[in-house]
């Protein structure tokens, strides 16, 4: 940190490289880019596993162990020298690594030996040692002619001759990484898929989807994905040149080998608290809740993923600190269930920033962007319509009318040339639909579960009061999929930017309305989960959920976040809760060199 | 890279009250204590390396430490006697 502050003090200086960030250059350029120029850093097990070596190597040999900080300005180069040693009088620099050495097959092997593989150092390792050799060189004054790097889990130790090739290759590698560092573009993902597999910062650099696209991008994937987004309902009509190119797409992703890489599901809770006087405190490394009457709770922070404070629950400065350290998302929601505010320590790379503003300020691409957004959202509506009455009349109860209405939008929307055309569309269409939604409650249901449109701020009756509140639910989890992703949540590209609101945030939210809210609300209608009395508070003509109700649809809500949905395009399966924030990566990408996938969910 | 988060039971047996009071507060934040020195933690591979990091940093060589990984099976098949709600089945949230 310091070497860094040093390096910075001179404005015409570029920081100093640090050594590792070569090793991670010759393993990927994408990896160094991401960890030295957007500094995403993401330790996985084997990192943490060499920290622990380490702490390990400097008890066993006390006193032998001198771990080095070193810095050159010449060189532009900072870092830590594991061990130095001296010996026939001339030092060597020790590098230790957890891993395997590498192995090169020798042409005769010696007699008697079983191994016929010599032991060699990775070439990113060779060119680490290099590194410090040099560094050392430049402190000691001293010639090194070799290094050495010992591999502790096949226990070897490989020396590195320190030859002129060597030291030609780290001062290259030093260029290189200068020029990279320059660039705003990413480096396009590495070729070599194994690399990959154990790179520890797979989550943030999805590779696999960047290979996915890359391969669709050879049938030009803007052109039939602008028009296969109405592929499914054509279906139903007749099969189209479109849908056939859109099968054919899917078949060779799915024929091809594509490893899985992207994180799995969040085991961590959410721990949402509703009692009115509760406090949310820390104890050590652990969330203490006291709240009255009730017994006071503690929760290890690496088992809680959210902290949400319903009204008027109070939070520490000290619990903040911890949640902001152990990337816990802190939500407020109002005791009427409006949404407040979020806060989040998530990555705020102002790369990732520019690049959003850059991108959304281009009208065509923002047109493109909203046509695919509000098409994502019309046909979510719509498949819902067309599920929920299955197995109803459609005539009888007036909801072919919805049908028809909605899949005549479908090719103006296609037509529509700016976005207030398509927000009058997206806006005639939600308005059929909440015009169908009371169609889909049994008719045996208590008369005051039956929404009469659609009306918030206040809710006028009890469903909407129950989707009111659960769509701040959902904002609260988009919000914190976009501060986790590190994007922009101010700067949207469908909502009109308002101070209160975060546009981005509406704008994601759309994708998901209908398949996280409407639905299960629906489903827990029918199922007789709500009781008109009990859960509801009753206000003139303003309806708010009491406090079993926010239970019960917080219940509700969390629970349909760990249900199981398989991405239709990128064929893996992954709960609502991962899918907001694969979504979110997935926009990014539209404007980072991997554009198209974005907004390709479909409700089935 | 998948996650897929495992129980261990954790054990340890430190020698000096010191590094156990810091070892002990490190565990919390990890996961829920069970008995006197025993522990039960959801960890995925890297909590667990971090968790055996954090650990190594606090530890002397004389001290103990256990990691016994329990698949689903071993979890179902526990048998406790112990304080309400040390090891309840976790739910994806909680409501207070």
């Amino acid at each position: 940190m310091a070497a860094y502050s040093a390096g910075t003090s001179n404005n015409n200086a570029a920081p100093l490289l640090r050594v590792q960030s070569l090793h991670a250059l010759l393993y990927c350029e994408r990896l160094f880019y991401l960890e030295e120029v957007e500094n995403v850093r993401l330790a996985d097990a084997a990192v943490y596993a060499g920290r622990r070596l380490h702490v390990e190597l400097a008890r066993e040999e006390e006193g032998d162990w001198h771990a080095l900080d070193l810095k050159s300005e010449k060189l532009g180069l900072i870092g830590r020298v594991d061990c130095l040693r001296r010996r026939n009088g001339s030092l060597i620099p020790y590098e230790h690594k957890r891993g395997r050495a590498a192995r090169i097959r020798t042409t005769n092997p010696p007699k008697g030996s079983k191994n016929s593989d010599e032991a060699c150092a990775w070439p990113s390792d060779r060119l680490q040692v290099g590194a410090y050799a040099m560094l050392v060189e430049e402190a000691t004054g001293q010639t090194i002619v070799e290094g050495r790097v010992r591999y502790h889990q096949d226990n070897v130790t490989v020396r590195v001759p320190i030859d002129p090739a060597l030291r030609a290759d780290v001062i290259q590698s030093i260029s290189r990484a200068r020029s990279l560092a320059d660039c705003v573009e990413r480096p396009p993902v590495t070729e070599n898929e194994r690399l990959c597999v154990k790179c520890s910062l797979a989550p943030a650099c999805l590779p696999e989807e960047a290979r996915a696209i890359s391969r669709l991008s050879s049938e030009s994937i803007h052109k039939p994905l602008q028009r296969s987004v109405g592929l499914k309902t054509q279906q139903i009509d007749q099969p189209s040149a479109d849908q056939k190119a859109g099968t054919g797409k899917e078949s060779s992703l799915a024929t091809s080998h594509v490893p899985r890489l992207f994180p799995a599901d969040d085991h961590r809770q959410a721990l949402h608290v509703v009692t009115p006087g509760a406090r949310v405190g820390r104890a050590g490394d652990e969330i203490e809740i006291f709240a009255p009457e009730q017994p006071k709770e503690r929760h290890p922070v690496r088992e809680i993923g959210q902290v949400v404070l319903h009204g008027f629950a109070q939070i520490t400065t000290q619990a903040l600190r911890l949640c902001a350290d152990k990337e816990v998302a802190v939500h407020w929601i109002t005791q009427g269930g409006g949404y407040i505010g979020s806060f989040s320590s998530g990555a705020g790379a102002v790369q990732k920033r520019i690049r959003q503003y850059e991108a959304l300020r281009t009208p065509e691409f923002r047109l493109q962007l909203v046509r695919r957004l509000a098409e994502a959202k019309i046909l979510s509506q719509l498949r819902f319509v067309l599920r929920a009455s299955r197995n109803t009349d459609r005539e009888t109860i007036g909801i072919s009318q919805t049908i028809d209405g909605i899949r005549k939008l479908m090719p103006a929307l296609q037509r529509a040339n700016s976005v207030d055309a398509i927000r009058g569309l997206e806006g005639r269409a939600g308005a059929l639909y909440f015009k169908a939604l009371p169609t889909f409650i049994d008719s045996a249901i208590d008369e005051r579960m039956k929404p009469e449109g659609r009306t918030r701020r206040p809710p006028r009756d009890r469903f909407n009061a129950l989707i009111g509140f659960a769509y701040a639910l959902l904002l609260k989890d988009v919000m914190s999929a976009i501060l986790t992703v590190g994007l922009d949540p101010a700067f949207g590209f469908y909502h009109r930017p308002r101070s209160q609101a975060h546009p981005l945030a509406l704008d994601l939210i759309e994708l998901f309305r209908v398949a996280m809210v409407d639905l299960p609300i629906v489903a827990s209608l029918n199922r007789r989960q709500w009781d008109p009395d009990d859960d509801f508070v009753v206000a003139g003509f303003q309806v708010w959920l009491s406090d079993l109700g926010r239970r019960k649809m917080i219940e509700l809500y969390e629970k349909r976040k760990t249900d199981r949905w398989k991405h239709p395009v990128l064929r893996y399966s992954l709960t609502y809760a991962r899918l907001i924030e694969l979504e979110a990566r997935l926009l990014e990408k539209e404007w980072t060199g991997e554009p198209g996938l974005f907004a390709r969910m479909r409700l089935r | 890279m998948s996650q897929t988060n495992l129980w261990y039971l954790v054990a340890y047996d430190i020698r000096e009250s010191k590094r156990w009071r810091r070892a002990y507060k490190i565990i919390r934040g990890y996961g829920k204590p069970l008995q006197y020195s025993l522990f039960r933690c959801r960890l995925s591979s890297v909590q667990l390396e971090q968790l055996r990091w954090e650990l190594e940093k606090v530890l002397e060589p004389e001290d103990a430490l256990m990691f016994v990984g329990l698949c689903s099976n071993c979890v179902e098949r526990t048998i406790l006697r112990n304080r309400v709600g040390v090891w309840e089945n976790e739910s994806a949230f909680r409501v207070v």
